[in-house]
């Protein structure tokens, strides 16, 4: 696993790791669904995500804020996100389930991505990321 | 204690100018030497830099309850000048104006019969944790009557009585509320969510009067001994947490256009009067109103269920009092020997006003309002009275629950839903939840002692024990 949680008293905080700044996305995604709902499965649905933002950071505050009200409003428990990280922007989908009441009403809701602490730092050839959830 | 930090009072701390670069005025809390173990550096960085933000006034404040979140710590207040100040989500949270109310039944510790089953119903009756739905099928126009009118709304439609309204702080409606202000994501969460409890930190208590501080108070409150009350904590659901993370977004571009120099992003502000600041304010207000409408239709429900199984007549169950945890408000206050308006920031705090306060009913005007301290899910609630000296030192404000001291990673790792579920039944408290995780993350090792915190504020006197409320029954969300 690419992700982990670290202790934090209040919410839930996540270290992310990953080779490519793409795959870093896709992690940040799958380390939210966790926290939300375990190991959530796909049953082939999939659907478009596009997000723009002016830096790195707040791409990928934008990006988990989305999946987050896609996740609320719509009933799409996300399993895999499969994207493209440009300067400004992130595209591509997001795989998952529609939620289930008898298989994910024992997740965790999450109220929002914090700003607070949220950075991205390259060493070497690992991409590092630790985000605050507030749960 | 940390270094930097100075002692002014058996119960008072102060973070001098200097201890981040920036601040304008001093940090203070409020923590007692039990208490002292508990405080994290972060939550201690989290209040200083509170003070750098433009038009700070006196302090940034943190209540014995603090501990370290985003933005603001928790238990955090902060006022800012209504000409020079700012306005913040950092302050406020994602859960806007996630808060408390308290209702009053006839019914007594012994004559309650048939807990487990007044426990099922009201979990039927109230939508509880993770996607849950509303029964209610609301219009989009009802969603923007209830984001325009709060409380107010929800009673126009049925959800309550006249009289219920006096009894929330605000009286469950921020007039500067401003729809137009909620974006139509933070309207698509916000619509089928309407009456549904949430999750995380989020009850519903069956709970019962085990001791009086204060007669006098507690006879005003409509509060005795034995009396079995009902507890309910939740906020603005998804819809506040849309409108913070929308808000959040338009604000980070306001502070560079604004040339506002920060520590941390999530403080991101504008100026009050600036048009980033008013839409922040006018969507939080509206929100805060959902979070007053929330609540008194679940309070409704719950009536409706005690109607149903014991015949109690809804006019002979009273709301002591409805309070917002997280929220951020126009008051006057006194700083430096005049009165001024300021935007006071509550980010898991309560206010606490005292006797004689704008914006008490009347029949609060000589014991101050009630302040609901919610305990752990299985320690005692408490009921405590605002007072004048909360106006002169805390910009009318108290703490607003117990405070985490374990992590949830450490909780998961330590106790299993079941393990508390079983502990709390040799108590005689009964629990349900949509799932046994979300008992182990609250369970009550996970708080500090409510009791403790209570004391301090008691002690300190920015607000006055009245009644201390024990569990018998709880629904996690």
């Amino acid at each position: 696993m690419s992700f982990t949680e670290m202790e934090h008293t209040a919410d839930m905080k996540m270290r992310v790791e990953a080779g490519r700044l793409d795959e870093l996305f896709s992690e940040a995604a799958r380390a939210m669904m966790h926290i939300m709902y375990g190991a959530p499965g796909s049953d082939g649905i999939s659907r478009p995500i596009q997000v723009k933002a002016h830096d790195l950071v707040a791409l990928m505050h934008a990006f988990l804020s989305e999946i987050l009200y896609i996740t609320d409003a719509e009933g799409l428990v996300v399993s895999g996100a499969s994207v493209r990280v440009k300067e400004t922007s992130v595209e591509g989908r997001l795989t998952g389930e529609p939620f289930r009441a008898e298989k994910h009403r024992g997740g965790r809701e999450i109220k929002g991505i914090s700003l607070s602490g949220l950075q991205i730092i390259r060493e070497e050839d690992t991409y590092i990321m630790e985000v605050l959830f507030d749960v | 204690m940390l270094a930097g930090v100075r002692r002014t009072g058996p119960l008072e701390w102060e973070v001098p100018v200097g201890f981040v670069p920036g601040m304008r005025v001093p940090g203070k809390f409020f923590l007692s030497d039990a208490l002292s173990g508990t405080l994290e550096e972060g939550a201690v960085s989290q209040l200083a830099n509170v003070a750098t933000m433009p038009g700070i006034v006196k302090y940034s404040l943190a209540m014995p309850d603090i501990h370290w979140g985003y933005g603001f710590p928790i238990g955090g207040v902060a006022a800012f000048s209504r000409n020079e100040g700012v306005i913040s989500p950092g302050g406020v949270g994602f859960d806007i104006n996630c808060g408390v109310r308290v209702l009053t039944t006839p019914l007594s510790v012994e004559s309650l019969q048939r807990k487990q089953e007044l426990l099922e119903r009201l979990f039927s009756a109230v939508p509880t944790g993770v996607g849950a739905r509303s029964s209610l099928r609301l219009s989009e126009r009802e969603l923007e009557g209830m984001l325009a009118s709060g409380a107010r709304w929800a009673i126009e439609k049925g959800y309550g009585m006249a009289q219920d309204i006096v009894r929330c702080e605000q009286k469950g409606c921020m007039e500067e509320a401003d729809p137009s202000a909620v974006s139509a994501k933070a309207r698509q969460r916000g619509m089928p969510q309407s009456g549904t409890l949430g999750s995380g930190n989020h009850f519903l208590e069956i709970q019962a009067v085990r001791e009086i501080y204060n007669p006098d108070a507690a006879r005003a409150f409509g509060v005795a001994m034995g009396q079995i009350c009902i507890m309910i904590h939740c906020g603005s659901r998804g819809l506040g947490h849309q409108v913070c993370t929308d808000h959040l977004r338009l604000l980070e571009a306001a502070t560079k256009k604004y040339r506002i120099t920060l520590p941390d992003r999530q403080l991101a502000c504008a100026p009050l009067d600036s048009p980033e600041g008013r839409a922040y304010f006018g969507a939080m207000a509206a929100s805060a109103n959902y979070a007053w409408a929330n609540r008194q239709v679940i309070m409704h429900s719950v009536r409706n269920v005690l109607e149903n199984m014991y015949g109690i007549a809804h006019q002979e169950m009273h709301l002591v009092y409805d309070v917002a945890h997280n929220v951020a408000k126009f008051e006057e206050h006194v700083v430096d020997g005049k009165r001024m308006q300021v935007c006071v920031h509550r980010k898991g705090a309560t206010r606490a006003f005292g006797p004689g306060s704008p914006d008490l009913p009347v029949e609060y005007e000589s014991t101050g309002q009630p302040v609901i301290i919610p305990g752990s899910m299985g320690t005692s609630s408490f009921l405590l009275q605002g007072t004048a000296i909360a106006m002169e030192k805390t910009f009318g404000s108290t703490c607003h629950g117990a405070g985490r001291v374990m992590s949830r990673t450490k909780a998961k790792k330590s106790l299993t839903g079941k393990q508390v579920r079983e502990s709390l039944g040799r108590r005689g408290i009964l629990i349900r939840a949509p799932h046994d995780a979300a008992i182990a993350d609250e369970a009550p090792e996970v708080y500090k002692p409510s009791d403790e915190v209570v004391r301090v504020v008691h002690e300190l006197g920015i607000s006055r024990l009245v009644a201390r409320l024990e569990p018998l029954a709880v629904i996690k969300g």
